[in-house]
């Protein structure tokens, strides 16, 4: 159902050279598949996401859900595909303040034309069980419950995939099984295709297929070669000593920031990527 | 959920700020629709005044804006005053001699021509011969010059010189190019309020309105009478303003003051008759009284001069300068006062003067020629009022309303500005949420077109709290404008038409008119698509992996 083929994409640094990001020769998902993305931050997993869904465009190859070919679609077209075809769930919930539980399930629907189904709406947060919250505005819920309005807002469309980008990384210990639970049943019962990117191990496990990026993509390493080289050329002049180029540095706070400088190169910008 | 919705959600999540910028957009509109009110306060009271009723305005010679501001308006103070024989000569001949009745004039001429006619007889039957001076005459007493067959001869001759002057009957000299012509007379106070001495030729003749054809109406009451049985000479009107401002009622009796508001006031009283129905016009803010009334009371009497002799004049003999004077007082104290039953008559034609003459001459196109005719003979001079007011708006009022439109003008885009600067400023603060709504499939056109809505909705909601606050502002305000200016505003009145091709700089003879108010919405609609446009350019710009990150 989602198949993707020889996908490349690479960022323009600021400096100007070209920092490969992805470079995927194939990738699939079966209708109702669900499956766990592992991998290291700086990746390229919610860059992935991204481009599976649409929000960013990729240099080349193909990216074909449904039959539809992403890669080849126009942005608006891309943008009324995602909202009609795709959920996202992300990690910070992502739910509009201004408006209830309610509304932003509805608003899932908004921008899918001819889409608007208030009673699915609330089933939907029936389903998550906040039927009760429909009126409650983000800011009065608890981390739980946004995020499991988020997950009825990303049902709401009836999708065929479902994105989720971390979303158990805010959420505590307690909920996060509950919500794994809920994002996995409810996938499961629509016959929703999930593709869920995490860091847990413990969530990992309780899928049957779970995958690293770093063995799928194979612009990884060129990422992170990009990036030391990037750096030692960025250290060299300011710091002659001989050692400064094999990152033996003993001060903790610049080597965690050396390797946050690598893994913001590795998703391509410290602003686009996230992983 | 429609666009219109999330757009709106999101002013109400901004609260303050949306309160803030909608509040300022509300005080420009409210600036822009007082603005507008008053530019058609001020067109409209033109308009309205721009057909008097009359087109010419004769006067005493002085400054022709004066003339025209203190006629019209009831502004200035008079320039000075005509005869009230200048008056009559924009009379026919029935009329005048009726008015010449009154005249001192025509009094002593009928004493004298009796006296002389009893002293022909005398001489003709020999009765009182003939060379000596003892003959009296029955009335005065006195003993008559040169009496005799010669002398009643001369008496004859003198009679017949003044039978031909009192047969000087004729039309008044500008009669035939008059078709209606009023007296005013001006000076008194009735409170803050200019009291117009005039005839009820005034309110049963003169229209106005914008086509002219509008008569003025009673509210209570009717137009006073020149010699009512009840109130003798001493009827009033009161006009609409006046009448509310002080309270006047039908029946009630007002005195008047003299030279101005603070001025002592006449002991003679009028009754007011009539309450006029507003009509916008100068006439809402001042007191009609009879014009009869008015020379009777204290100081409006002109003083009589003695004539300095023509050296071309027949010698007067002392016998008939003493008959004259003798007659002149007894004619005086017969015309003005009617001892033995108690009322006024009218003041003496003599005694009578006019401020000005108010008059519709027969077609327009004697009017030129009328105009030159006065002005050359010196007596007085004429003005055509509406010459005067479309001069007056040209060189005062034009350029302030140019003024006010330059100053809406800005209001607007000062109060467009706090939108843009208001909705920009929160963009930063909802990059991320526009990411959302791109995540979940809103186009760029979409979250460019909530945008748009939000700084829509700001300024048509701050302008509609503006216009509601602008035209409550008017109906606060409608009382003083109304005193000022006689023109009254309510809540739903607009401001007045203006022609848009004129408005666009447009010659053409099509007039499209439509109010500057209506205009204020489509303007608003604009401004806020221009404001919003680069918070919306913003929001399509966004770069959705990149906010959904931050």
């Amino acid at each position: 159902m989602l198949i993707l083929e020889d996908v490349k994409k690479t960022f323009i640094e600021p400096n100007g050279h070209l920092l490969p990001v992805l470079d995927i020769p194939r990738f699939a998902l079966e209708r109702a598949e669900q499956m766990v993305l592992l991998g290291r931050s700086g990746c390229g997993k919610t860059t992935l996401l991204h481009c599976i869904a649409g929000i960013s465009s990729v240099d080349s190859g193909s990216i074909v859900l449904d039959g539809v070919n992403l890669a080849r679609l126009s942005e608006p077209a891309r943008d009324r595909f995602r909202a009609a075809r795709m959920g996202y769930v992300f990690q910070t919930f992502n739910l509009l303040p201004a408006f209830n539980a309610l509304e932003n399930v509805l608003l899932g629907m908004t921008f899918a034309r001819g889409k608007r189904d208030t009673a699915r709406a609330r089933h939907l947060l029936d389903r998550v069980g906040l039927s009760h919250r429909s009126t409650h505005t983000p800011r009065t819920m608890s981390v739980g419950e946004q995020q499991r309005v988020a997950v009825a807002r990303a049902l709401a469309n009836r999708p065929i995939l479902l994105l989720a980008d971390e979303p158990t990384a805010n959420i505590d210990p307690a909920n996060q099984q509950r919500i794994v639970d809920l994002i996995r049943d409810t996938c499961r019962e629509e016959r929703i295709a999930l593709l869920m990117v995490t860091h847990s191990m413990e969530v990992a496990s309780q899928f049957e297929r779970v995958e690293r990026l770093e063995a799928i993509n194979r612009a990884v390493g060129l990422a992170v070669a990009a990036a030391k080289a990037a750096t030692a050329a960025h250290d060299a002049p300011a710091n002659p000593a001989p050692n400064a180029n094999k990152n033996t540095n003993p001060d903790p706070s610049t080597t965690a920031s050396t390797h946050q400088h690598a893994d913001d190169v590795a998703t391509g910008s410290r602003r686009e990527g996230r992983s | 959920m429609s666009l219109w919705r999330i757009a709106w959600r999101s002013i109400r999540q901004r609260g303050l700020a949306s309160l803030l910028t909608a509040a300022s957009m509300a005080l420009g509109v409210m600036l822009v629709v007082a603005v507008l009110s008053i530019m058609g306060v001020i067109q409209q009271s033109f308009r309205t005044n721009a057909t008097l009723g009359y087109n010419m305005i004769i006067g005493a010679r002085g400054g022709k804006l004066q003339l025209t501001l203190n006629t019209v308006y009831y502004l200035s103070t008079p320039i000075e005053n005509v005869p009230y024989d200048y008056y009559l000569e924009f009379l026919p001949r029935a009329k005048r001699d009726a008015e010449r009745a009154h005249s001192l004039q025509a009094a002593a001429q009928e004493e004298r021509a009796a006296l002389l006619e009893l002293q022909a007889l005398i001489a003709l039957s020999g009765a009182g011969v003939e060379t000596g001076t003892g003959a009296v005459t029955a009335s005065s007493g006195q003993t008559p010059p040169g009496t005799g067959l010669a002398g009643a001869v001369h008496r004859l001759a003198l009679d017949a010189a003044d039978r031909r002057q009192l047969d000087n009957q004729r039309d008044g000299r500008f009669a035939q190019f008059t078709k209606t012509v009023v007296p005013v007379g001006l000076g008194d106070y009735f409170g803050p309020f200019r009291v117009v001495a005039t005839r009820p030729v005034m309110f049963d003749a003169l229209r106005y309105g914008e086509r002219g054809d509008r008569q003025y109406a009673f509210r209570e009451g009717r137009n006073f009478q020149e010699n009512s049985e009840e109130n003798g000479l001493f009827e009033a009107v009161v006009g609409a303003t006046v009448a509310r401002e002080r309270g006047v009622r039908l029946g009630e009796r007002i005195s008047v003051s003299h030279g101005d508001p603070e001025g002592a006031g006449h002991g003679e009283k009028f009754t007011v008759v009539g309450i006029l129905a507003p009509s916008g016009t100068p006439n809402d803010r001042a007191v009609f009284i009879n014009m009869a009334g008015f020379y009777l009371m204290e100081n409006h009497a002109k003083p009589l001069e003695k004539k300095a002799a023509s050296p071309d004049a027949p010698r007067e003999s002392p016998e008939q300068a003493e008959a004259r004077v003798l007659a002149e007082r007894q004619a005086l104290a017969a015309v003005v006062h009617d001892q033995e039953h108690g009322f006024f008559q009218p003041l003496p034609v003599e005694q009578r003067e006019v401020t000005a003459l108010l008059v519709l001459t027969t077609s327009p196109t004697v009017t030129p020629g009328l105009t030159n005719v006065i002005n050359e003979a010196g007596t007085a001079q004429a003005v055509l009022p509406v010459a005067e007011i479309v001069g007056l708006f040209e060189l005062f009022v034009r350029p302030v309303q140019t003024l006010l439109l330059v100053l809406t003008g800005m209001i607007c885009v000062v109060s467009g500005i706090s939108i843009l600067v208001s909705i920009y400023n929160s963009m930063s603060d909802r990059r991320h949420e526009i990411a959302v709504m791109r995540a979940l499939g809103a186009s760029r056109n979409t979250v460019m077109g909530i945008i748009l809505l939000e700084s829509i909705m700001l300024s048509l909601g701050g302008g509609s709290a503006g216009w509601v606050a602008g035209h409550a502002l008017n109906v606060a305000a409608s009382g003083p404008i109304e005193r000022e200016t006689g023109v009254s505003m309510g809540f739903f009145d607009v401001a007045p038409p203006v022609n848009l091709l004129e408005l666009l700089g447009v010659e053409s003879r099509l007039s499209i008119g439509l109010s500057m108010e209506l205009l204020l919405i489509p303007a608003l609609v604009v401004l806020a698509i221009a404001v919003g446009f680069l918070p919306a350019l913003s929001a399509y710009r966004t770069d959705v992996s990149r906010s959904l990150g931050s």
